[in-house]
């Protein structure tokens, strides 16, 4: 079964345009300037950005074939984040 | 003690403070990249501690208000960077809102770096990593 791989931040598309040339990404990184869908995933982190700006806290969802989320990771400093290794072990795990 | 050895012991204090400003900029600038070095920051506590050790022993030498002020800014550089690893990083909010595991995932319409809009029904069918990031790149 596939893995897609997507990329949520409040970013415009203009900066996610430039990040993901600077870096030679191919996944797409979607744009949720309106905080709409940070909110409804209930990862909106108030005033969490520089100057204040509300922002998503980083977490990871692994969202199934039939749209239910079948794993998550939500880090508890930000500093700290799950290493790809760990990561597709999970995949490997759900197939 | 000859008048260049204290002028020597007196730059010890700058030296550390340098060396401690050294470990708290690098954190940020290069060894957060390296994910083991990001995480506990090793490289960076000890460079930080060094530069305090430095600073401390060249106050023992020579006590002088600019010495005092070396070994202020080397113990400010370790303050900021176990301020930041242990405290700061850890201000994100509850995560009891956050959707849980077995739930179904809210629908969304997205613009890509290309403007392109996406939807999460796009991905019916398969598995979807979906990450959310802090963003301000």
């Amino acid at each position: 079964m596939g893995t897609e791989l997507a990329a949520v931040s409040v970013d415009p598309v203009a900066d996610n345009r430039r990040v993901a040339d600077q870096l030679g990404l191919d996944f797409p990184i979607l744009a949720d300037e309106s905080h709409s869908v940070v909110t409804d995933y209930g990862v909106l982190h108030v005033g969490g950005g520089i100057g204040g700006r509300d922002i998503a806290r980083p977490a990871i969802l692994l969202i199934g074939p039939d749209g239910t989320v079948t794993w998550r990771h939500l880090t508890e400093n930000w500093r700290v984040r799950i290493r790809p290794e760990k990561l597709i072990a999970v995949l490997r795990g759900v197939g | 003690m000859t008048k260049s050895t204290m002028t020597r012991r007196n730059h010890a204090v700058w030296v550390g403070a340098l060396i401690s400003l050294i470990g708290l900029i690098s954190y940020f600038t290069f060894f957060a990249r390296f994910p083991a070095l990001r995480d506990v920051p090793k490289v960076n506590f000890a460079l930080v501690l060094i530069g305090l050790a430095v600073s401390a022993w060249g106050l023992l030498r020579r006590r002088s208000l600019w010495s005092i002020t070396g070994l202020a800014v080397s113990a400010a550089c370790a303050g900021l960077l176990a301020a930041y690893v242990f405290v700061l990083s850890y201000g994100l909010p509850d995560a009891e809102h956050a959707i849980q595991v077995g739930e179904t995932a809210p629908a969304f319409a997205l613009p890509d770096q290309e403007g392109r809009i996406t939807t999460l029904e796009e991905y019916r069918g398969s598995n979807l990593v979906l990450v959310f990031y802090r963003g301000f790149w």
